[in-house]
This record gives C-alpha cells, sequence and structure tokens, in this order.
C-alpha cells in the first residue's frame, strides 16, 4: 500500500521501511504459531537437561548444572545406544535407498502390469510401524513362522533360532523390518524425481553414443542428486529419531544390546523416571542430528557448484 | 454414553479439550486393560448407572496397556480430567506422591459393599502409605503350568512338587527332539520367575530383612538364580527364551514347544482355546528346601484421580463396578481371583484348572505377597534393572553372584532410603 508521505507527515524514508517490513507483518501469526507449538516446548524440555528432574522425587527437583550430562559421559549404556543409533541408521538407510532407486529404475520403464506393481510397491509404507513391528517379530519368532528355517537352510544362521534373542544379531531385526517399511518411501521420491529427467537428454547422449551406464551417469544421476540429498536427509532424521520398530520387536534388549538414543531416552523418562536424564540424552541426540543437518546441506551445496 | 478408543498421548490430548467443554455430569473412566467380553459388561454397568442418575452421561476411555503408564501418567500430571481410573497397585506410589490420587478411606468405611469384600481386600485398598488410594477389583496370583502328554512323554505323571524335582522333570522333556521344559520369560515381567527359584531356595516372605538389606545376595537366593541359569546353560529352557515376554512364553506353551510355565489365570484364557483341559493342569509353584514360598500376587483396582470433577459419582460408580455379581463376572473376563467371596456353588472359580491357584491361597506353604509398591523405584527395577541384568546373565554375561549382587545393591538402597523417609 502505497502512501503519500506529504500528506500522511512520514518520511518517505519511513515509508520504505515499513514498505519491506510488510511481509513479516503477513508472517506474524505463522511463526507465532510455530514459536508457540515447537519452541516453547523445546527450550522446556531442553532446560529439564540442566535439572534434577526424577518424577517419583518432587522435592528434589532442583537446577543442577551439567550434571545429567557429565554423568551421560560416563554411562557404558550411552555410549553404546549412541553406536547403535549410528548402525541402526545407516544400514536402514543404505538399504532403503539402495533398493528405493532399483524399484524407482524398474517401474520408471513401462511393462505389462506395471500400475498392479507399483501399488504393492507402495503398500508397506501405508502400514502403521507398530504393526509391521509386529509382524516382523512373529516373522523372526521359530515357533510360528518358516522364516527362522529359511535363514539357516541358506547358510546365514548356524540353527533355525530367534535373531531377536541374539546380543549380536538382535538389532539387525528391526533393521529389516525398518528396511522393509521405508523402500517404498525413496521409491516414491526417486520415481517422481525420474519422471522430471527431460526425455530429450537421453536422446541427445544416445546420439553422442553414450552406453547406459553412462547416460545413468552423466543424466540420470545429477539430476536425481538434489532428491536424493533432501530425501537423504530427512529419512536419516526420521530413521535416527524413531524408537518404536525397536520399541515393539527387542525393547532394547537381550541385556540392552539393541538399545538406541531415542529408546533409551524414552526408557530413561518412563522406566526410570528420570526426566532430567532423558531430556539430556535427547538434547544430544538433537544436536548430533542437526550437525549432521548442516552438513549434508553444506556437502549438497558443494556438489551444486 | 461414548466408547473411545485412546490411541496416543496427542489424542488423549485432543480429546481431553474436547472432553473438557461437556457438560459438568460427564463421568470419564479410563479402562487400561480392555478386552471384548469385558466392554460388553461395562458399558451396561455404565448405561444402568446413566439410567440412575439424572443427567450423567459416562464416557469411556480405553487407553492400550503398553503405552497406559506414560500416558494415564501425562494426563493426570496436566490435570485432565479423569473420575474413574483402572490401575495395578504398581502405579500407586508414583502418582500419590505427586498428589495425583484422592483418599476412598472416608467413602470405604460408609460403603456397604464393604462386608462382601474378602477381607485381603480391605487390606490391599490400603497398601500405599495405610491410605485407600484405590480399591482392587481381583488379583494376579502366579502358579505353574504343566502340558500333561509332555510328562507322560518324559516319563513323569505328576507335576513337581520341589525345585528339584522340576529341574529333573524339565531336562528329561527337553531331551525329546524340539522340546523344552520350562518356558522361561527372560523380557518384562521376567522377574517373577527369578522371584519364585529366590524364594524357593530362601524361603524369604518379603524382598527385604528387618534392617532394609535385600535378601538377594545370601548364598541360597544365589543357588536359586544359579538353578535358573543351569537350566538355560543346558538347554531346558529355549535359547530364544532369553527375549520372551508374556505372549511369547504363552504360546511357546500352548504349541507345546515347552512343558511348564509360570503364569497367572489370565494365561488361562488364551491356552484354554488350544489346549483341553485334559491336556495340561496347573498345580503350586515348586517348594524348595525350606519347605514354605512366597509367590508374588499382583492386582488391579479402581481409583480416583485428584483431577476428578465427580468425585462423589465417581465413588459410586466404582461401588456399582464392585458389586459381587459384577465383581465374579468382571473376573472371569480377565482371568483374575475375584475380590468378593466366592459363592460355593460357583463352577467357574471351582473348576480344577483353577486347582494350583486355589491350593497356593488355601495351603500354609503358600505366602502370597505383594510387590514391594511402596517404592518409588520399583518400575525402574522390574521393567529395566532385572531385565537387563537377568538377560545378561542367562547369556553368560554374568555371574549368579553378580546378578544377586547387582539386585541387592539396588534394592537395598531404595529400601533403606525409604525406610529413613518413612521413620
Amino acid at each position: 500500500m502505497a502512501t503519500d508521505p506529504s500528506r500522511s507527515g512520514r518520511s518517505p524514508h519511513r515509508a520504505r521501511r515499513m514498505r519491506s517490513a510488510e511481509p513479516y507483518f503477513y508472517l506474524a501469526p505463522g511463526i507465532a504459531i510455530v514459536a508457540l507449538v515447537m519452541l516453547v516446548p523445546l527450550v522446556v524440555g531442553v532446560s529439564f537437561s540442566f535439572q534434577n528432574y526424577v518424577i517419583f522425587r518432587p522435592a528434589s527437583r532442583g537446577w543442577s548444572g551439567l550434571e545429567n550430562y557429565v554423568e551421560l559421559w560416563t554411562d557404558r549404556t550411552f555410549w553404546h545406544a549412541l553406536g547403535n543409533t549410528v548402525k541402526w541408521t545407516f544400514w536402514s538407510v543404505l538399504f532403503q535407498i539402495g533398493l528405493g532407486l532399483g524399484l524407482a529404475l524398474i517401474l520408471d520403464k513401462p511393462f505389462w502390469g506395471r500400475p498392479v506393481f507399483q501399488s504393492l510397491v507402495f503398500l508397506p509404507w501405508a502400514v502403521p510401524t507398530f504393526l509391521s513391528g509386529l509382524n516382523w517379530q512373529w516373522l523372526f519368532n521359530p515357533i510360528v513362522s518358516p522364516l527362522p528355517s529359511w535363514l539357516a537352510f541358506v547358510g546365514i544362521l548356524d540353527a533355525p533360532r530367534n535373531i531377536l534373542s541374539d546380543p549380536d544379531l538382535a538389532l539387525y531385526g528391526p533393521i529389516t523390518a525398518m528396511i522393509w517399511w521405508g523402500v517404498p518411501f525413496f521409491a516414491i521420491t526417486l520415481l517422481a524425481a525420474l519422471r522430471s529427467v527431460p526425455s530429450d537428454l537421453y536422446e541427445a547422449a544416445s546420439i553422442d553414443g553414450a552406453s547406459a551406464w553412462q547416460s545413468f551417469r552423466y543424466v540420470t544421476v545429477p539430476f536425481l542428486l538434489p532428491m536424493m540429498t533432501i530425501t537423504i536427509l530427512l529419512r536419516t532424521v526420521w530413521v535416527a529419531n524413531s524408537p518404536e520398530l525397536i520399541f515393539v520387536m527387542t525393547e532394547g534388549g537381550p541385556a540392552g544390546m539393541s538399545q538406541t538414543l531415542p529408546n533409551y531416552v524414552f526408557t530413561s523418562a518412563y522406566s526410570s523416571m528420570n526426566f532430567g536424564y532423558a531430556s539430556a540424552l535427547a538434547s544430544v541426540l538433537m544436536v548430533m542430528l542437526v550437525i549432521y543437518s548442516i552438513l549434508l546441506l553444506w556437502v549438497r551445496g558443494r556438489l551444486g557448484q | 454414553m461414548k466408547t473411545i478408543q485412546g490411541m496416543s498421548i496427542a489424542a488423549a490430548a485432543a480429546l481431553a479439550a474436547w472432553g473438557g467443554m461437556a457438560n459438568a455430569q460427564t463421568l470419564r473412566v479410563v479402562e487400561v486393560l480392555t478386552t471384548n467380553e469385558r466392554t460388553g459388561l461395562m458399558e451396561q454397568i455404565a448405561s444402568e448407572f446413566e439410567a440412575a442418575h439424572e443427567g450423567v452421561d459416562v464416557e469411556l476411555v480405553s487407553v492400550p496397556w503398553d503405552s497406559a503408564f506414560e500416558q494415564i501418567l501425562t494426563m493426570t500430571m496436566s490435570g485432565q480430567q479423569i473420575d474413574v481410573l483402572e490401575m495395578p497397585e504398581r502405579w500407586i506410589s508414583t502418582l500419590a506422591v505427586n498428589d495425583l490420587l484422592t483418599d476412598l478411606g472416608p467413602w470405604l468405611d460408609e460403603w456397604q459393599g464393604a462386608d462382601q469384600m474378602t477381607e485381603a481386600t480391605m487390606d490391599f485398598a490400603r497398601i500405599y502409605d495405610d491410605t485407600a488410594y484405590f480399591l482392587p477389583y481381583g488379583y494376579f496370583v502366579r502358579a505353574m503350568y504343566y502340558n500333561r502328554d509332555l510328562l507322560s512323554q518324559a516319563g513323569y505323571d505328576a507335576p513337581p512338587e520341589t525345585w528339584e524335582e522340576f529341574a529333573e522333570i524339565s531336562r528329561a522333556v527337553s531331551e525329546i527332539e524340539g522340546k523344552y521344559g520350562y518356558c522361561l520369560r527372560g523380557s518384562t515381567g521376567g522377574f517373577v520367575g527369578w522371584w519364585l527359584a529366590v524364594s524357593g531356595m530362601t524361603g524369604a516372605e518379603s524382598w527385604f530383612n528387618e534392617d532394609g538389606t535385600s535378601v538377594f545376595a545370601s548364598p541360597e537366593a544365589i543357588e536359586g538364580i544359579q538353578m535358573m541359569l543351569d537350566l538355560y546353560e543346558d538347554g531346558a529352557a529355549p535359547r530364544d527364551s532369553v527375549n520372551w515376554g508374556f505372549n511369547e512364553q504363552v504360546s511357546g506353551f500352548y504349541s507345546g514347544t515347552c512343558a511348564f510355565m509360570d503364569q497367572d489365570p489370565d494365561a488361562l484364557i488364551q491356552v484354554r482355546e488350544r489346549l483341553g483341559d485334559d491336556e495340561f493342569a496347573t498345580a503350586p509353584v515348586p517348594l524348595g528346601p525350606p519347605g514354605k514360598i512366597s509367590p508374588p500376587i499382583g492386582m488391579f483396582g479402581w481409583s480416583v484421580p485428584a483431577s476428578s470433577e465427580n468425585p462423589d459419582l465417581a465413588k459410586d460408580f466404582i461401588g456399582r463396578l464392585m458389586e459381587p455379581e459384577a465383581n465374579l463376572e468382571w473376573a472371569k473376563f480377565i482371568g483374575i481371583v475375584p475380590a468378593v467371596e466366592i459363592p460355593e456353588d460357583d463352577e467357574y472359580f471351582n473348576d480344577p484348572v483353577y486347582a494350583g491357584f486355589f491350593e497356593e491361597l488355601d495351603s500354609d506353604q503358600y505366602n502370597l505377597v505383594p510387590w514391594p509398591a511402596y517404592l518409588p523405584e520399583l518400575g525402574e527395577f522390574f521393567d529395566v534393572i532385572a531385565v537387563e541384568t537377568s538377560q545378561a546373565a542367562l547369556l553368560g554375561q554374568m555371574s549368579a553372584e553378580e546378578l544377586g549382587q547387582t539386585w541387592d545393591e539396588f534394592l537395598t538402597e531404595a529400601q533403606q532410603r525409604w525406610m529413613a523417609e518413612n521413620q
């Protein structure tokens, strides 16, 4: 809205300032809501981590400085859970993106019955994680499921036993479930990205005598890269933060061997009732994921040039 | 009347926000153990209650058991209206210490129905701090289920009376290809089995001695722990059972994979669907050298949270739920021992399949003890520490002595702190 400065008695300078501030007025309600539902709880949550806050000792609640973080530094379970979180996130995302890309490339080419396959591929994504966790838990149970016998038959296991009860293998149960559940997400997003690649580029490449691999390497990949970076970023944060499959399938066991950080946060908060310690764990996880996100975006910026 | 399936904390919160706008005469009843049969009975009681109280609307909210404690804690701490709350005795200490529960004592003293309750019920109502924070509606007692076929295949025709016999039969059954003796429960809730072994060997009637030290580090207790570890080590329990929870243990039993399981009467419902009454039975838990044992008794009951907007109506409603006929039927649906006296002519509870449970209730050799629910650390011990350390011991990462000592340290500290605070 332009105003005539001579009549309103305002300096033109001020009017210009008002005009440049205008977008922020429109944004203000949105920002206020985000601040209210995101930032306030975040600040409160982080502030818990500097407090001695055990639910069943209301009397001893108070500020304790870095005490929770010092305790965390010497906590073996924390370090173990940290390593598991990295393992869990890395393998889940790696296989999700590999299989998702494969599916996307297959579904990108027309073939008989493609619409049916396409909907089948996206099915796991529609299953609630809790439900798929329970399904996989039973699938790994040798009493009711043939899966352990098959694994033993092909030589992966020495006997048809439950990998969820094996301290060295337990984490790979939930990882399998996570991969199964998460592949469609990558398949969908990458398929959408593939379809946006202009076909004349492929034509140009084949006229120039590019092999199939070369046109994949020099046409498809550069087009997919921005989309891939952003999906990897999103999925990594989601997977790293997602406790439910592990919670349902192993409860972090046996003997805490498949505990990841989000699960440990949950255990500390609701079994040990130590909200202060749980908040410290959660804050560490958050800081790590923020650093990771910044790194990935920086890498993407470098690749973009 | 409305029935709402609570699905998440967010849903519960949204519900509360919406419920807060309902009229003042809404009675919100929160259930944490839901079965289809029980819901029918609950709805019937609720509609009768609505008919008898003009302008009252009973609203049933079901919170899924797996996350019930977290949700209830969140709801009550944020002051959301709950008038009647179903809960186990374990929750009382955490909720009561934060002043989230009301004292039912004055009402219980006037209440007509108190005469029909068993003596135990009136005692257990005051389990925490000698204050009636809840009224139990039924009990879980632990007995030994055994598979008759597997026992006879191994050459035995009667269930074991002592732990020694139990170990012997377990090993004999596991000689059969693909079969095992004991459905061990290594995951959540598994501490019950360890306690039975410790209590059997020590004869202890409590987790603690007079001075607040625990019984778990004594040589006899370690012997009990070692007995369990040996059974697992020797293959008398399935290797997977280190991670078994309730469902895996029960399915291991009814599928005929293993011959014994220590379980409450609520497991009968699932077992009976798949095994005939002639294929399995229940016996009292085995005894050790001292000739007496203290199996745990667990309970569920009704409480009135401090966030209730109609506490008097809530008490009326609890009174209605606890009427003998309703309570007996209620107990059948969940598979628990009722809170009221059992009539002579009740066919259901006088069935032989209940023999193991009632023998424990009647015999002097079995002294049923509740968990030390007054300890705020009980949940952490039971769900985290006991599970992680016992699994570590089963996997050979810890010895029986270390396991007993770890439990002893944690529990002794908790008990002595509690004693110091409550002198």
